[in-house]
């Protein structure tokens, strides 16, 4: 099947999903933003085993099939760690001189019950990200869930912008993404990449990012590409609004910041996948 | 005895049976929750507040980490492969340095939540293994899942990794220590670390 075929199928079945809700908006990626399952592009590094050492630092964890994480310690191969270390010192700059006094001036503002609006507001519009993911992974209750979401949250939750699915019926979110779906395929995760804006990914997720965004309720919106950047630009405030301290926490925490986001996302990714 | 007052006794009865259970979720449970009980007290506890008494809020923050925390196992499992290499006067050092370096985050992550709260969700064991899952629900409403790990050592139970939000502390230091035991030396680690605790927060 061509690329302009499965556009214009991914096309049509937003339209249908959601006529009256087109224009403005964003899906939330930070919600959908999620996993790749076992693929060849995790090394799965067990240290004590090599050379020939006996395993001696770590006896038998049950929870280690369940979990997939201890003795089994996940790596990912870099190597582009140079390139992706400047893109690190970048990004890292952009949050400390110009991302986080923006948020702390905007939390001075807005009260957080408002922002954590919003937050629904763009999650909300992240539907068709969750619910085609969910149906292509055969994932059959996490679709009918997201509908039922989509449903309610449109109409009792005003918009979006209150989670009254999970509130009243304590129907919750299905964080699928198009990274998930190729990793539950088969494709392997690849290498890691670390890019400016936009942060840690992998090529597996990197390439679902790409496929997500034509679910994306802005790409199909009719707006400038200024608005559009200015609008993922307000998501991205509002969103950093509400976890201000996190990042520096990890950071300040690391001997090097740069591997312990590396790993963070790695980890990240692959209890995503468990669930 | 009428009737109705045997009723209440009986009521009475099955209510103090009932309590222990509920309130005893398991062992492994009862030594997390002791230790979050405690910071919990130490932060929300407004005469240690000000800048003064941060260093005693600190060290009883510390101290009810270390009563749970077991750091040998936290550092071996960290070190992983380079474990074995190390001298035991060594291994005595690192492991100093590193209770000190995870004490750092786990006090800077407490303060943050002084306006939350701890919910316990379950436990799971398995012989000398256990998980507790927990979460952080801070005054907003998020929440972070946060679980703990533990081992059992002459009938105790000892905290020995802790998961904020899906990902290990323990798997975390290990890739940043792996990275700098390849490229440099453990001396270079060491350094490292001690030049982290020094720097503060």
């Amino acid at each position: 099947m061509g690329k302009k075929i499965i556009r214009t199928l991914l096309f049509i079945s937003c339209l249908v999903l959601f006529p009256g809700l087109l224009p403005g908006g964003a899906s939330d990626r930070a919600a959908a933003q999620d996993t790749i399952p076992d693929s060849p592009g995790l090394e799965q590094h067990t240290p004590a085993n090599e050379g020939g050492e006996p395993p001696d630092y770590f006896e038998r964890d049950p929870f280690d099939d369940e979990y997939d994480s201890e003795e089994d310690h996940i790596t990912i191969s870099d190597p582009l760690e140079p390139v992706n270390r400047a893109f690190f010192v970048f990004n890292d700059r952009l949050y400390f001189w110009l991302l986080r006094p923006v948020a702390r001036g905007y939390s001075a503002v807005a009260p957080a019950s408002v922002r954590k609006g919003i937050k629904n507001f763009f999650s909300n519009l992240g539907f068709p990200i969750r619910f085609v993911n969910c149906l292509l992974q055969a994932k059959f209750t996490g679709a009918g869930c997201e509908f039922e979401r989509f449903f309610i949250n449109s109409t009792l939750g005003v918009a979006g912008f209150i989670d009254m699915a999970d509130r009243e019926f304590g129907v919750t979110a299905f964080d699928e993404d198009f990274g998930q779906t190729l990793g539950l395929y088969g494709l392997g995760h690849g290498f890691y990449i670390n890019w400016p804006f936009l942060g840690p990914s992998s090529a597996l997720d990197t390439v679902g990012l790409a496929g997500d965004y034509f679910l994306e309720p802005t790409y199909h919106a009719d707006m400038e590409l200024g608005e559009k950047a200015a609008l993922k630009g307000f998501k991205t405030i509002n969103g950093t609004s509400l976890i201000l301290g996190d990042y520096e926490t990890l950071k300040n925490s690391a001997l090097d910041p740069y591997v312990a986001f590396r790993d963070a996302y790695i980890q990240y990714r692959q209890v995503k996948i468990k669930e | 005895m009428s009737l109705k007052s045997i009723k209440r006794f009986m009521f009475f009865i099955s209510l103090l049976l009932a309590v222990p259970s509920s309130v005893t979720a398991g062992e492994a449970t009862d030594r997390v929750k002791a230790v979050s009980d405690k910071i919990f007290i130490v932060i929300s506890d407004q005469t240690l507040q000000t800048p003064e008494m941060k260093e005693k809020k600190d060290q009883m923050v510390m101290d009810a980490v270390d009563g749970a925390f077991h750091w040998e196992e936290f550092s071996r499992r960290a070190l992983a492969k380079h474990w074995s290499k190390r001298t035991d006067s060594e291994k005595k050092e690192f492991i100093s340095l590193f209770k000190q370096l995870i004490k750092r985050t786990y006090m800077e992550k407490s303060g943050q939540y002084s306006g939350g709260k701890v919910e316990f969700l379950e436990e799971k064991i398995d012989g000398e293994y256990g998980v507790v899952k927990s979460q952080l629900v801070s005054s907003t409403g998020a929440k972070t899942p946060v679980d703990y790990r533990l081992i059992k050592k002459d009938g105790v139970w000892w905290v020995y990794d802790v998961y904020i939000e899906g990902v290990s502390l323990v798997s975390n230091y290990r890739s940043q220590f792996n990275d700098i035991l390849i490229k440099s030396s453990f001396d270079d680690l060491i350094k490292r670390i001690k030049e982290k605790i020094e720097k503060g927060v």
